[in-house]
């Protein structure tokens, strides 16, 4: 338990974590192992974080270096106090924290840990909010999310999960709704410029036109699973090696996954490294984002609220395949098999309630504005400061219009 | 092992959605009350006992589902059947909690050994305790063709029989893999069936199915009297691996009449690739196979007035809340509501319209059916239900 950490356990780590690690060495020597490990694995990912991820990183490890010790002392202890077994703490964390982090989360789980574990997080999560809040400095966030492109409204209500929290409206005109939503996205990004602070992700092909042809601006960040194609397959072709070989099984193939990089040829659509990176993470971490674009597109979302902590963030849920045979969907042949409108429908409308519960996790979440609406309809819900919750609005006007209620 | 402490938080939660699954099936009593759909003046009052069963009939989901998607008001949609049809003849436990591993064969593993099992879900190894088909075979002196476990995939296989030295393979259930089967029959068939023939997307690698317990397909096929071209062309027309599960049950009561019978299904855990309109469409398929199952037993004068069935999920899954999951795609953070899930009994010696609001826990299901079969659950950590003897 009482290993010790040298530099040189940061040898493998890219250059900037091996830096950010290094300058911080001594306050992670004080720290209970497990809590470290954690630490250490977000730290070995520096280089392809997004701003608001090493902002975080640094502001914990001045919390922890500068805040009242007892306090500092009674929120980790816990994580010191876990059951864990030697033969996991005998690995060498910190060289290499995910490996680690995947053996210790299997051995909680069999020592029926994981509980205490999670009270432990929790614990520290809190501590974690209230750094964020102090140290945020966003202006009231916007998310607008679409559902249902070429769907048929069936008769299930929609934004029922939603409605108790903000105001439906029943008659609002979607005509070039989606130009006037990135129109909008790109003025929230003049207005409150920042990197990675403003994104649009597409479950199908990209409404977003730069001069270049490509479906990136130099303010909005963009992402959508027609030009992620090729990394998605790039993916599938990594899971269907694994199960077909007959060696291992999900563990295997979680590793295998988790030690993909990003290279040229994963590269989907005109992106820096630092989104590569982020891109295969969506195709290795997430579960069923290579077989289904809702999926992609809600998992997406969570990610960038979660990670990027974005100004401004448009989601656009399109149809997703009909299901198939796992063999199939997670197969080399990747053939068309037709679309399930229906399910779409009901996978964008849970996925639009996730989104504005991961919207409420981030520091100002009372000031921020949630938009759903049902493209091809006239249904929309917002919510919003200063608009009634658990009302509806007949209120006639185009999707504009709802934006100018909102602001 | 015995679990995760029940501490306050865990305790708390699963009295919470006790109440409001209790609340919620008032809600629907007051309701059927007035179209007469369950014919009842009261809810909550003991109409009708039957006398004790002889044999049992146990449906386990090795797919976590939740209140939202079943017993509480907005989940009700997903299950018309269990509502209208079995919960007005059922004892309904509303608070049962799994303190152990939340993964799909561990887990059913705990329910059938009564005992918190911690191995590797992914690991091909038989539970380490012995099995309620173990206690049974033994006690009673039943042979094999008197206990089966119908299971759902290749992670299950060796589900049947402990690996306890008192024990044993040579006391366990017969299993029936049914993927298995079809895959094995259907060789040289004309017929496609890779679309049953999936695994689940959370256990999507390849995991040997263990010979020591696997019977020759056509000698199964042969125990199970089960004809071969029918049943291809029953599986063509098919969409659900569970629809083939309830296939082979429904043979196997009508040609076997096994005094022991234990159905796991499992197409709720699609719910792993976050499609939800996938996962609350296996829920309906599964409350659609639950009530068929039922209908079989009352058809069956071999079951009818002499069998008590269960009906439970192996847990629940992650809140939507809860930051460390991503709501129902998964299982993974052991919160609260994933630990707590709900069970139906009905049938033989079970009170009718009755609602336990008592915590119960997922071990006390095999020395429960073990009083109820006259055996002796020796190793199991569980207690039994009295609420049911």
């Amino acid at each position: 338990m009482s290993r010790s950490i040298n530099i040189s356990d940061f040898s493998s780590y890219p250059p900037l974590a091996q830096q950010f690690a290094a300058d911080h060495i001594v306050i992670l020597r004080s720290l209970p192992p497990v809590f470290c490990a954690f630490l250490l694995n977000e730290i070995s990912q520096y280089d392809w974080q997004f701003p608001a991820e090493r902002e975080d990183l640094a502001a914990q490890l001045r919390w922890i270096a500068t805040a009242d010790q007892a306090r500092v002392g009674s929120v980790l202890a816990p994580f010191a106090n876990l059951n864990v077994s030697s033969d996991v703490m005998d690995m060498p964390w910190p060289t290499q924290p995910a490996l680690f982090l995947e053996r210790l989360t299997a051995d909680l789980w069999l020592t029926h840990s994981i509980s205490a574990f999670y009270e432990a997080g929790r614990k520290y999560g809190d501590v974690l909010a209230r750094i964020r809040d102090e140290e945020d400095s966003s202006s009231s966030r916007l998310c607008i999310v679409f559902i249902g492109s070429g769907c048929e409204r069936g008769r299930q209500p929609l934004f029922e999960k939603l409605r108790p929290h903000g105001t439906y409206f029943s008659h609002i005109d979607m005509s070039n709704a989606v130009s006037d939503a990135l129109a909008r996205i790109e003025h929230e990004a003049v207005a409150h410029p920042g990197s990675y602070q403003h994104w649009y992700v597409d479950g199908g092909k990209s409404g977003l036109q730069a001069a270049d042809g490509s479906d990136s601006t130099t303010r909005i960040s963009s992402l959508s699973y027609s030009n992620l194609d090729p990394v998605r397959r790039k993916v599938i072709e990594a899971i269907s090696t694994v199960r077909t070989s007959g060696v291992g099984g999900p563990e295997h193939l979680r590793t295998v996954l988790r030690e993909m990089r990003a290279r040229e040829d994963t590269k989907g659509g005109n992106q820096d490294e630092m989104m590569r990176e982020f891109v295969l993470r969506l195709f290795t971490e997430g579960s069923g984002t290579q077989v289904f674009s809702t999926t992609f597109v809600q998992w997406t979302g969570r990610e960038i609220l979660r990670r990027a902590r974005p100004q401004s963030l448009l989601l656009r849920f399109r149809l997703r395949q009909k299901e198939r045979p796992m063999d199939e969907l997670l197969g080399t042949d990747q053939s068309e098999s037709g679309y399930d409108p229906i399910g779409s429908l009901a996978d964008g409308d849970m996925g639009a309630y996730y989104t504005w519960i991961n919207l409420q996790r981030l520091p100002g979440a009372a000031n921020s504005r949630f938009v759903v609406c049902f493209e091809d309809g006239r249904e929309a819900l917002a919510i919003a400061p200063g608009l009634p919750k658990g009302a509806s609005s007949g209120n006639v006007g185009t999707f504009k219009d709802l934006l100018r209620w909102i602001a | 092992m015995n679990g995760i402490a029940l501490d306050g938080n865990l305790l708390r939660v699963a009295t919470e959605r006790s109440i409001s699954r209790r609340r919620f099936l008032w809600d629907v009593a007051r309701t059927s009350a007035a179209t007469t759909m369950f014919g009842l003046s009261s809810f909550g009052q003991a109409l009708h006992q039957q006398p004790p069963a002889k044999k049992l009939v146990v449906v386990t989901f090795g797919g976590g589902a939740r209140d939202e998607e079943t017993f509480a008001v907005e989940g009700q949609r997903y299950i018309p059947r269990m509502l209208g049809e079995l919960i007005p003849q059922a004892t309904f436990f509303t608070q049962v909690v799994n303190r152990g591993i939340l993964g799909h064969y561990v887990a059913n593993a705990t329910l059938a050994t009564g005992c918190y099992e911690s191995f590797n879900n992914f690991a091909p190894i038989p539970p380490s305790h012995p099995t309620l088909f173990e206690y049974y075979r033994r006690d009673l002196r039943r042979n094999a063709d008197d206990v089966w476990v119908i299971a759902p995939s290749n992670g299950f296989d060796r589900i049947g029989a402990s690996g306890h030295p008192q024990y044993g393979s040579k006391l366990g259930a017969t299993m029936v893999l049914p993927k298995q089967l079809l895959g094995g029959l259907a060789k040289g068939s004309s017929e496609p069936f890779d679309h049953l023939l999936r695994d689940s997307y959370e256990a999507s690698s390849s995991i040997d199915v263990s010979q020591e317990h696997a019977v020759s397909l056509m000698e199964l096929a042969d125990r199970l009297k089960l004809p071969v071209d029918q049943f291809l062309k029953f599986a063509s027309g098919v969409t659900s691996p569970d629809e083939l599960s309830l296939y082979i049950a429904q043979h196997l009561m009508a040609q076997r009449a096994p005094s022991l019978l234990w159905i796991t299904l499992h197409d709720i855990d699609v719910a792993h690739a976050g499609a939800y309109s996938l996962y609350t469409d296996a829920i309906t398929r599964t409350d659609r196979i639950c009530a068929e199952l039922w209908r079989s037993i009352q058809e069956n004068p071999e079951y009818k007035g002499k069998t008590a069935m269960f009906i439970l999920p192996d847990f629940g899954r992650d809140s939507d809340f809860e930051p460390g999951g991503n709501g129902f795609q998964h299982h993974r953070t052991g919160d609260p509501l994933s630990r707590t899930t709900w069970m139906v009994a009905l049938g033989a010696g079970i009170k009718e319209n009755i609602s336990v609001d008592r915590m119960v826990e997922s071990v006390d299901l095999v020395p429960t059916i073990a009083k109820i079969l006259g055996c002796n659950a020796a190793f199991a950590s569980g207690r039994p239900v009295t609420e049911v003897l």
